[in-house]
Protein backbone atom coordinates (compact mmCIF):
# COMPACT_ATOMS: atom_id res chain seq x y z
CA UNK A 1 0.00 0.00 0.00
CA UNK A 2 2.86 2.36 0.82
CA UNK A 3 4.54 1.76 -2.53
CA UNK A 4 1.32 2.31 -4.40
CA UNK A 5 0.72 5.53 -2.56
CA UNK A 6 4.22 6.65 -3.38
CA UNK A 7 3.74 5.89 -7.08
CA UNK A 8 0.51 7.81 -7.37
CA UNK A 9 1.80 10.55 -5.14
CA UNK A 10 -0.39 12.44 -2.75
CA UNK A 11 -3.26 12.59 -5.23
CA UNK A 12 -4.06 9.04 -4.12
CA UNK A 13 -4.31 10.02 -0.48
CA UNK A 14 -7.53 12.00 -0.88
CA UNK A 15 -9.62 9.17 -2.33
CA UNK A 16 -7.96 6.69 0.06
CA UNK A 17 -9.01 8.81 3.03
CA UNK A 18 -12.53 9.26 1.74
CA UNK A 19 -12.80 5.51 1.25
CA UNK A 20 -11.60 4.94 4.80
CA UNK A 21 -14.11 7.48 6.07
CA UNK A 22 -16.95 5.89 4.12
CA UNK A 23 -16.03 2.37 5.28
CA UNK A 24 -15.70 3.38 8.90
CA UNK A 25 -18.92 5.34 8.81
CA UNK A 26 -20.87 2.27 7.78
CA UNK A 27 -19.09 -0.56 9.43
CA UNK A 28 -18.37 0.17 13.00
CA UNK A 29 -20.15 1.44 16.02
CA UNK A 30 -16.81 1.74 17.77
CA UNK A 31 -16.56 5.13 16.08
CA UNK A 32 -18.23 7.42 18.59
CA UNK A 33 -18.90 11.06 17.91
CA UNK A 34 -19.73 12.26 21.43
CA UNK A 35 -20.73 10.89 24.84
CA UNK A 36 -23.89 12.94 24.33
CA UNK A 37 -24.80 11.65 20.85
CA UNK A 38 -28.17 9.90 20.44
CA UNK A 39 -27.68 7.45 17.57
CA UNK A 40 -29.96 4.42 17.82
CA UNK A 41 -30.65 1.15 16.04
CA UNK A 42 -34.24 0.60 14.92
CA UNK A 43 -34.81 -1.88 17.77
CA UNK A 44 -33.74 0.72 20.34
CA UNK A 45 -36.45 3.26 19.53
CA UNK A 46 -39.85 3.70 21.21
CA UNK A 47 -39.30 0.76 23.55
CA UNK A 48 -42.17 1.68 25.92
CA UNK A 49 -44.64 2.07 23.09
CA UNK A 50 -43.70 -1.25 21.51
CA UNK A 51 -43.65 -3.09 24.83
CA UNK A 52 -46.99 -1.64 25.92
CA UNK A 53 -48.43 -3.02 22.67
CA UNK A 54 -46.97 -6.43 23.63
CA UNK A 55 -48.53 -6.18 27.12
CA UNK A 56 -51.95 -5.29 25.70
CA UNK A 57 -51.62 -8.18 23.24
CA UNK A 58 -51.49 -10.58 26.23
CA UNK A 59 -55.29 -10.10 26.28
CA UNK A 60 -55.56 -10.59 30.02
CA UNK A 61 -59.23 -10.63 31.05
CA UNK A 62 -60.48 -8.67 34.13
CA UNK A 63 -61.02 -11.92 36.09
CA UNK A 64 -57.55 -13.31 35.27
CA UNK A 65 -54.71 -13.35 37.78
CA UNK A 66 -51.44 -11.83 36.60
CA UNK A 67 -48.11 -10.85 38.11
CA UNK A 68 -45.74 -8.00 37.35
CA UNK A 69 -42.33 -7.01 38.66
CA UNK A 70 -41.15 -3.64 39.93
CA UNK A 71 -37.40 -3.04 39.76
CA UNK A 72 -35.66 0.30 39.98
CA UNK A 73 -32.37 2.19 40.04
CA UNK A 74 -30.43 -0.18 37.80
CA UNK A 75 -27.89 2.49 36.86
CA UNK A 76 -24.41 1.12 36.22
CA UNK A 77 -25.14 -2.14 38.06
CA UNK A 78 -24.60 -4.28 34.98
CA UNK A 79 -23.40 -7.29 36.96
CA UNK A 80 -26.50 -7.25 39.21
CA UNK A 81 -28.79 -6.54 36.25
CA UNK A 82 -27.52 -9.60 34.39
CA UNK A 83 -28.16 -11.68 37.49
CA UNK A 84 -31.63 -10.15 37.91
CA UNK A 85 -32.64 -10.82 34.29
CA UNK A 86 -31.35 -14.40 34.55
CA UNK A 87 -33.27 -14.90 37.78
CA UNK A 88 -36.51 -13.46 36.34
CA UNK A 89 -36.18 -15.48 33.13
CA UNK A 90 -36.08 -18.67 35.19
CA UNK A 91 -39.69 -18.07 36.27
CA UNK A 92 -42.63 -18.12 33.86
CA UNK A 93 -45.32 -16.43 35.94
CA UNK A 94 -44.59 -12.77 35.13
CA UNK A 95 -46.58 -10.73 32.58
CA UNK A 96 -44.27 -7.71 32.41
CA UNK A 97 -41.67 -5.68 34.31
CA UNK A 98 -41.79 -2.04 35.37
CA UNK A 99 -38.48 -0.16 35.65
CA UNK A 100 -38.79 2.65 38.18
CA UNK A 101 -36.21 5.03 36.70
CA UNK A 102 -32.48 5.74 36.93
CA UNK A 103 -31.57 3.38 34.14
CA UNK A 104 -28.35 5.39 33.78
CA UNK A 105 -25.86 7.36 35.85
CA UNK A 106 -25.26 10.12 33.29
CA UNK A 107 -28.20 9.97 30.84
CA UNK A 108 -25.89 8.68 28.10
CA UNK A 109 -27.44 6.90 25.11
CA UNK A 110 -24.62 4.39 25.50
CA UNK A 111 -25.81 3.54 29.05
CA UNK A 112 -29.43 3.23 27.91
CA UNK A 113 -28.24 0.85 25.16
CA UNK A 114 -26.30 -1.27 27.65
CA UNK A 115 -29.36 -1.44 29.94
CA UNK A 116 -31.57 -2.43 27.01
CA UNK A 117 -29.05 -5.15 26.14
CA UNK A 118 -29.80 -6.64 29.57
CA UNK A 119 -33.52 -5.97 30.01
CA UNK A 120 -34.21 -6.51 26.31
CA UNK A 121 -33.37 -10.19 26.87
CA UNK A 122 -36.21 -10.58 29.39
CA UNK A 123 -38.78 -13.13 28.23
CA UNK A 124 -41.46 -10.54 29.01
CA UNK A 125 -41.86 -6.88 27.97
CA UNK A 126 -40.53 -4.08 30.19
CA UNK A 127 -41.69 -0.47 30.50
CA UNK A 128 -39.52 2.29 32.02
CA UNK A 129 -40.28 5.58 33.74
CA UNK A 130 -37.68 8.37 33.63
CA UNK A 131 -35.40 8.92 36.66
CA UNK A 132 -33.47 12.02 37.67
CA UNK A 133 -30.15 10.57 36.47
CA UNK A 134 -31.77 9.75 33.11
CA UNK A 135 -32.68 13.43 32.71
CA UNK A 136 -29.23 15.02 33.10
CA UNK A 137 -26.68 15.89 30.37
CA UNK A 138 -28.40 14.95 27.07
CA UNK A 139 -30.46 12.27 28.82
CA UNK A 140 -33.88 13.81 28.27
CA UNK A 141 -33.40 13.60 24.50
CA UNK A 142 -31.90 10.11 24.77
CA UNK A 143 -34.75 8.81 26.99
CA UNK A 144 -37.39 10.35 24.74
CA UNK A 145 -35.87 8.75 21.62
CA UNK A 146 -35.47 5.33 23.26
CA UNK A 147 -38.50 5.06 25.57
CA UNK A 148 -40.91 7.73 24.33
CA UNK A 149 -43.14 10.10 26.33
CA UNK A 150 -42.10 10.96 29.90
CA UNK A 151 -45.72 10.55 31.05
CA UNK A 152 -47.63 7.56 29.74
CA UNK A 153 -50.26 5.01 30.73
CA UNK A 154 -51.66 1.64 29.73
CA UNK A 155 -54.26 -0.87 30.89
CA UNK A 156 -54.35 -4.62 31.33
CA UNK A 157 -57.27 -6.65 32.68
CA UNK A 158 -59.00 -4.47 35.25
CA UNK A 159 -55.82 -2.56 36.14
CA UNK A 160 -54.55 0.76 34.88
CA UNK A 161 -50.88 1.77 35.04
CA UNK A 162 -49.88 5.45 35.02
CA UNK A 163 -46.20 6.37 34.59
CA UNK A 164 -45.41 9.89 35.83
CA UNK A 165 -42.26 11.99 35.48
CA UNK A 166 -41.50 13.38 38.97
CA UNK A 167 -37.97 14.71 38.34
CA UNK A 168 -38.82 18.21 39.49
CA UNK A 169 -35.35 19.77 39.48
CA UNK A 170 -34.08 18.27 36.19
CA UNK A 171 -37.21 19.46 34.40
CA UNK A 172 -36.89 23.03 35.68
CA UNK A 173 -39.66 22.62 38.27
CA UNK A 174 -42.22 22.06 35.47
CA UNK A 175 -42.97 18.48 36.59
CA UNK A 176 -44.76 16.49 37.93
CA UNK A 177 -47.65 17.43 35.68
CA UNK A 178 -50.38 16.87 38.26
CA UNK A 179 -53.09 18.20 35.94
CA UNK A 180 -52.20 15.45 33.47
CA UNK A 181 -52.17 12.96 36.34
CA UNK A 182 -55.63 14.02 37.49
CA UNK A 183 -57.01 13.57 33.96
CA UNK A 184 -55.47 10.10 33.81
CA UNK A 185 -56.91 9.22 37.22
CA UNK A 186 -60.35 10.46 36.18
CA UNK A 187 -60.06 8.32 33.02
CA UNK A 188 -59.28 5.28 35.21
CA UNK A 189 -62.72 5.31 36.80
CA UNK A 190 -63.79 2.01 35.22
CA UNK A 191 -60.79 0.09 36.55
CA UNK A 192 -60.62 -1.84 39.83
CA UNK A 193 -56.89 -1.23 40.32
CA UNK A 194 -54.82 1.88 39.63
CA UNK A 195 -51.03 1.86 39.90
CA UNK A 196 -49.11 5.13 39.68
CA UNK A 197 -45.37 4.69 39.08
CA UNK A 198 -42.84 7.48 39.38
CA UNK A 199 -39.15 7.64 40.24
CA UNK A 200 -39.01 10.16 43.10
CA UNK A 201 -41.51 9.64 45.96
CA UNK A 202 -43.56 12.68 47.06
CA UNK A 203 -41.88 12.77 50.48
CA UNK A 204 -38.51 13.61 48.91
CA UNK A 205 -37.32 17.21 48.64
CA UNK A 206 -36.54 16.58 44.92
CA UNK A 207 -40.28 15.93 44.24
CA UNK A 208 -40.98 19.63 44.78
CA UNK A 209 -42.38 20.62 48.15
CA UNK A 210 -45.35 22.44 46.61
CA UNK A 211 -46.46 19.26 44.76
CA UNK A 212 -46.60 16.84 47.64
CA UNK A 213 -49.97 17.69 49.20
CA UNK A 214 -51.87 17.66 45.91
CA UNK A 215 -50.23 14.40 44.78
CA UNK A 216 -51.14 12.63 48.01
CA UNK A 217 -54.63 14.10 47.95
CA UNK A 218 -55.11 12.81 44.36
CA UNK A 219 -53.92 9.32 45.34
CA UNK A 220 -56.53 9.17 48.10
CA UNK A 221 -59.32 10.88 46.17
CA UNK A 222 -59.07 8.42 43.24
CA UNK A 223 -58.49 5.39 45.49
CA UNK A 224 -55.18 4.49 43.87
CA UNK A 225 -54.17 0.90 44.66
CA UNK A 226 -50.45 1.56 44.98
CA UNK A 227 -48.19 4.59 44.60
CA UNK A 228 -44.90 3.03 43.38
CA UNK A 229 -41.42 4.56 43.54
CA UNK A 230 -37.65 4.06 43.47
CA UNK A 231 -34.88 6.64 43.90
CA UNK A 232 -33.88 6.13 47.55
CA UNK A 233 -32.16 2.73 47.02
CA UNK A 234 -34.02 1.25 49.95
CA UNK A 235 -37.24 -0.74 50.34
CA UNK A 236 -40.00 1.08 52.17
CA UNK A 237 -43.78 0.63 52.49
CA UNK A 238 -45.90 3.26 54.24
CA UNK A 239 -49.31 4.99 54.38
CA UNK A 240 -48.95 8.79 54.28
CA UNK A 241 -51.73 11.42 54.13
CA UNK A 242 -55.03 9.87 55.27
CA UNK A 243 -53.64 6.33 55.56
CA UNK A 244 -55.76 4.82 52.76
CA UNK A 245 -53.17 4.40 49.97
CA UNK A 246 -50.03 2.26 50.31
CA UNK A 247 -46.83 3.83 48.99
CA UNK A 248 -44.09 1.36 48.10
CA UNK A 249 -40.51 2.30 47.36
CA UNK A 250 -38.31 -0.46 45.97
CA UNK A 251 -34.59 -1.05 46.44
CA UNK A 252 -31.85 -0.59 43.82
CA UNK A 253 -30.45 -3.36 41.63
CA UNK A 254 -27.27 -3.28 43.74
CA UNK A 255 -29.36 -4.49 46.70
CA UNK A 256 -30.28 -7.56 44.59
CA UNK A 257 -33.98 -7.11 45.26
CA UNK A 258 -37.12 -6.67 43.19
CA UNK A 259 -40.83 -6.76 44.02
CA UNK A 260 -43.41 -9.14 42.54
CA UNK A 261 -47.01 -7.92 42.53
CA UNK A 262 -49.87 -10.37 42.17
CA UNK A 263 -53.20 -9.04 40.90
CA UNK A 264 -56.29 -11.23 41.36
CA UNK A 265 -59.45 -9.30 40.63
CA UNK A 266 -59.55 -6.53 43.21
CA UNK A 267 -57.00 -8.18 45.43
CA UNK A 268 -53.39 -7.04 45.03
CA UNK A 269 -50.40 -8.21 47.07
CA UNK A 270 -46.66 -8.01 46.68
CA UNK A 271 -43.58 -9.84 47.87
CA UNK A 272 -39.92 -8.89 48.05
CA UNK A 273 -37.63 -11.20 46.08
CA UNK A 274 -33.88 -11.38 46.55
CA UNK A 275 -31.70 -12.84 43.82
CA UNK B 1 -25.30 14.85 1.32
CA UNK B 2 -24.80 16.32 4.79
CA UNK B 3 -21.31 14.83 4.96
CA UNK B 4 -20.38 16.54 1.68
CA UNK B 5 -21.57 19.84 3.05
CA UNK B 6 -19.51 19.32 6.20
CA UNK B 7 -16.33 18.54 4.27
CA UNK B 8 -16.88 21.64 2.19
CA UNK B 9 -17.35 23.71 5.32
CA UNK B 10 -14.18 22.33 6.84
CA UNK B 11 -12.17 23.16 3.70
CA UNK B 12 -13.47 26.72 3.84
CA UNK B 13 -12.49 27.00 7.47
CA UNK B 14 -8.95 25.92 6.65
CA UNK B 15 -8.53 28.62 4.01
CA UNK B 16 -7.55 31.55 6.25
CA UNK B 17 -4.67 29.64 7.78
CA UNK B 18 -3.38 28.69 4.33
CA UNK B 19 -3.52 32.27 3.19
CA UNK B 20 -1.60 33.35 6.26
CA UNK B 21 1.15 30.84 5.67
CA UNK B 22 1.65 32.00 2.09
CA UNK B 23 1.93 35.49 3.37
CA UNK B 24 4.49 34.19 5.83
CA UNK B 25 6.61 32.86 2.95
CA UNK B 26 6.97 36.30 1.49
CA UNK B 27 7.59 38.13 4.73
CA UNK B 28 9.52 35.19 6.25
CA UNK B 29 8.14 35.91 9.71
CA UNK B 30 4.96 34.11 10.71
CA UNK B 31 2.46 35.71 13.01
CA UNK B 32 2.35 34.13 16.47
CA UNK B 33 -1.20 32.94 15.94
CA UNK B 34 -0.58 31.38 12.52
CA UNK B 35 -1.01 27.64 13.04
CA UNK B 36 1.67 25.10 12.19
CA UNK B 37 -0.95 22.86 10.67
CA UNK B 38 -4.60 22.04 10.21
CA UNK B 39 -6.13 18.84 11.62
CA UNK B 40 -9.30 17.13 10.55
CA UNK B 41 -10.62 14.31 12.74
CA UNK B 42 -13.41 11.78 12.29
CA UNK B 43 -15.10 10.44 15.49
CA UNK B 44 -13.24 10.08 18.79
CA UNK B 45 -15.94 11.75 20.93
CA UNK B 46 -15.08 15.28 19.85
CA UNK B 47 -17.61 15.37 16.97
CA UNK B 48 -18.51 13.34 13.92
CA UNK B 49 -16.10 15.64 12.15
CA UNK B 50 -13.93 18.16 13.88
CA UNK B 51 -11.36 20.61 12.57
CA UNK B 52 -8.59 22.41 14.40
CA UNK B 53 -5.72 24.80 13.98
CA UNK B 54 -2.68 22.89 15.20
CA UNK B 55 0.39 24.28 16.97
CA UNK B 56 3.71 22.53 17.61
CA UNK B 57 5.85 23.04 20.71
CA UNK B 58 9.02 21.58 22.20
CA UNK B 59 10.56 20.46 18.88
CA UNK B 60 7.27 18.89 17.76
CA UNK B 61 7.08 16.64 20.81
CA UNK B 62 3.93 18.43 21.90
CA UNK B 63 1.06 19.59 19.73
CA UNK B 64 -1.86 21.71 20.87
CA UNK B 65 -5.08 21.78 18.85
CA UNK B 66 -8.37 23.61 19.27
CA UNK B 67 -11.13 21.60 17.57
CA UNK B 68 -14.55 22.74 16.57
CA UNK B 69 -16.69 19.59 16.45
CA UNK B 70 -20.14 18.88 15.12
CA UNK B 71 -22.50 15.99 15.88
CA UNK B 72 -25.66 15.67 13.75
CA UNK B 73 -28.86 15.25 15.71
CA UNK B 74 -29.48 11.65 14.57
CA UNK B 75 -32.32 10.55 16.92
CA UNK B 76 -32.08 13.56 19.27
CA UNK B 77 -34.00 16.83 18.96
CA UNK B 78 -30.96 18.90 18.10
CA UNK B 79 -27.38 18.70 16.83
CA UNK B 80 -24.37 19.24 19.11
CA UNK B 81 -21.61 21.81 18.76
CA UNK B 82 -18.49 21.62 20.86
CA UNK B 83 -14.98 22.99 21.24
CA UNK B 84 -12.15 20.70 22.31
CA UNK B 85 -8.74 21.77 23.47
CA UNK B 86 -6.48 18.80 22.82
CA UNK B 87 -2.86 18.25 23.72
CA UNK B 88 -0.88 15.54 21.96
CA UNK B 89 2.40 14.24 23.35
CA UNK B 90 4.78 12.27 21.11
CA UNK B 91 7.35 10.57 23.39
CA UNK B 92 9.28 8.95 20.49
CA UNK B 93 10.72 10.52 17.36
CA UNK B 94 9.72 9.66 13.81
CA UNK B 95 10.89 6.33 12.40
CA UNK B 96 11.71 6.69 8.68
CA UNK B 97 10.23 4.07 6.32
CA UNK B 98 11.26 5.42 2.91
CA UNK B 99 12.40 8.82 1.72
CA UNK B 100 8.89 10.17 1.87
CA UNK B 101 7.21 8.08 4.56
CA UNK B 102 7.81 7.89 8.28
CA UNK B 103 5.93 6.59 11.30
CA UNK B 104 5.29 8.33 14.59
CA UNK B 105 5.04 5.27 16.88
CA UNK B 106 2.89 6.83 19.59
CA UNK B 107 0.74 9.90 20.05
CA UNK B 108 -0.88 10.34 23.45
CA UNK B 109 -3.78 12.77 23.43
CA UNK B 110 -5.83 14.41 26.16
CA UNK B 111 -8.76 16.67 25.36
CA UNK B 112 -11.18 18.86 27.27
CA UNK B 113 -14.48 19.46 25.46
CA UNK B 114 -16.94 22.26 26.07
CA UNK B 115 -20.54 21.75 24.93
CA UNK B 116 -22.78 24.61 23.88
CA UNK B 117 -26.58 24.16 24.35
CA UNK B 118 -28.74 24.88 27.34
CA UNK B 119 -29.04 21.29 28.60
CA UNK B 120 -25.34 21.33 29.47
CA UNK B 121 -24.41 23.54 32.38
CA UNK B 122 -21.10 24.29 34.03
CA UNK B 123 -22.81 24.79 37.39
CA UNK B 124 -25.61 22.54 38.61
CA UNK B 125 -28.79 24.25 39.75
CA UNK B 126 -28.69 25.42 43.36
CA UNK B 127 -32.12 23.82 43.79
CA UNK B 128 -30.43 20.54 44.75
CA UNK B 129 -30.49 19.57 48.42
CA UNK B 130 -26.71 19.06 48.52
CA UNK B 131 -23.94 20.75 46.53
CA UNK B 132 -22.43 17.38 45.47
CA UNK B 133 -25.71 15.85 44.25
CA UNK B 134 -24.03 15.17 40.88
CA UNK B 135 -20.25 15.04 40.97
CA UNK B 136 -19.40 15.83 37.34
CA UNK B 137 -19.75 18.99 35.26
CA UNK B 138 -22.25 18.61 32.46
CA UNK B 139 -20.81 20.97 29.86
CA UNK B 140 -17.19 19.74 30.15
CA UNK B 141 -16.02 16.28 29.12
CA UNK B 142 -12.52 14.83 29.33
CA UNK B 143 -11.41 12.54 26.50
CA UNK B 144 -8.16 10.69 25.99
CA UNK B 145 -6.62 8.38 23.44
CA UNK B 146 -3.46 7.01 21.92
CA UNK B 147 -2.25 5.61 18.62
CA UNK B 148 0.32 5.86 15.85
CA UNK B 149 0.61 8.16 12.83
CA UNK B 150 1.87 7.65 9.29
CA UNK B 151 3.61 10.70 7.88
CA UNK B 152 4.18 11.59 4.23
CA UNK B 153 6.53 14.39 3.27
CA UNK B 154 5.29 16.68 0.53
CA UNK B 155 8.46 17.66 -1.31
CA UNK B 156 6.91 19.61 -4.16
CA UNK B 157 4.68 21.92 -2.20
CA UNK B 158 5.75 25.39 -1.19
CA UNK B 159 2.81 25.69 1.20
CA UNK B 160 2.62 22.31 2.90
CA UNK B 161 5.33 20.35 4.60
CA UNK B 162 3.85 17.05 5.63
CA UNK B 163 0.66 15.04 5.65
CA UNK B 164 0.00 12.77 8.66
CA UNK B 165 -2.67 10.14 8.99
CA UNK B 166 -3.32 9.09 12.58
CA UNK B 167 -5.49 6.58 14.37
CA UNK B 168 -6.63 6.73 18.00
CA UNK B 169 -8.04 4.30 20.52
CA UNK B 170 -9.68 6.33 23.25
CA UNK B 171 -12.25 6.67 26.00
CA UNK B 172 -13.84 9.44 28.07
CA UNK B 173 -14.29 10.29 31.73
CA UNK B 174 -17.92 9.25 32.38
CA UNK B 175 -17.80 5.81 30.76
CA UNK B 176 -14.36 5.15 32.29
CA UNK B 177 -15.82 5.73 35.77
CA UNK B 178 -18.69 3.36 34.87
CA UNK B 179 -16.16 0.66 34.01
CA UNK B 180 -14.36 1.37 37.27
CA UNK B 181 -17.64 0.94 39.18
CA UNK B 182 -18.76 -2.24 37.39
CA UNK B 183 -16.20 -4.85 36.41
CA UNK B 184 -18.47 -6.55 33.88
CA UNK B 185 -18.19 -3.64 31.45
CA UNK B 186 -15.73 -4.89 28.85
CA UNK B 187 -12.91 -3.00 27.20
CA UNK B 188 -15.01 -2.81 24.02
CA UNK B 189 -17.82 -1.19 25.97
CA UNK B 190 -15.68 1.80 26.87
CA UNK B 191 -13.18 2.12 23.99
CA UNK B 192 -13.76 3.90 20.71
CA UNK B 193 -11.77 4.69 17.58
CA UNK B 194 -10.90 7.88 15.79
CA UNK B 195 -9.01 8.66 12.59
CA UNK B 196 -7.57 11.98 11.64
CA UNK B 197 -5.38 13.73 9.14
CA UNK B 198 -3.09 16.66 9.78
CA UNK B 199 -1.41 18.79 7.18
CA UNK B 200 1.51 20.85 8.42
CA UNK B 201 2.31 24.19 6.91
CA UNK B 202 5.77 25.40 5.92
Amino acid sequence: MFIKLKQYGHTALGPALLLLLALSNQACEEFEYSPYEVRLEEGEKQINQRNIARIEALNIAPEDTFQFILASDVQGFYEENEAMVKNINRRNDIAFLLLGGDLTDFGLAKEFKLINEDFGTLHMPYVAVVGNHDAVNNGQQAFKAMYGDFNTSFAIGNSRFILLNTNYIEFDKQVPDLDWLEKELAASAGYKNIFVLSHIPPGNYEFGKENRARYEQLMSQYHVTYSLHGHNHKFNAYYPYDGTVPYVQTAAAEDREYLVFTVTGEYVSFERVNF
Amino acid sequence: MKLKLLIGMVCLMALPSLARSQEADTTSSRKWYAPDGVTLQFAGNIGLLSVAPSYDFAHDKITAELFYGFVPKFDADEALHLLTLKGVYKPFGKVPLTNDFSVTPLRVGLGLSYYFRSQFSTNWSNAYPTSDYYWWTSSLRLTGGLGPALNYTLPNSSTFKELSLYGDVGTYDLIATSAFKDKTLTTWDILNFAVGVRISIR
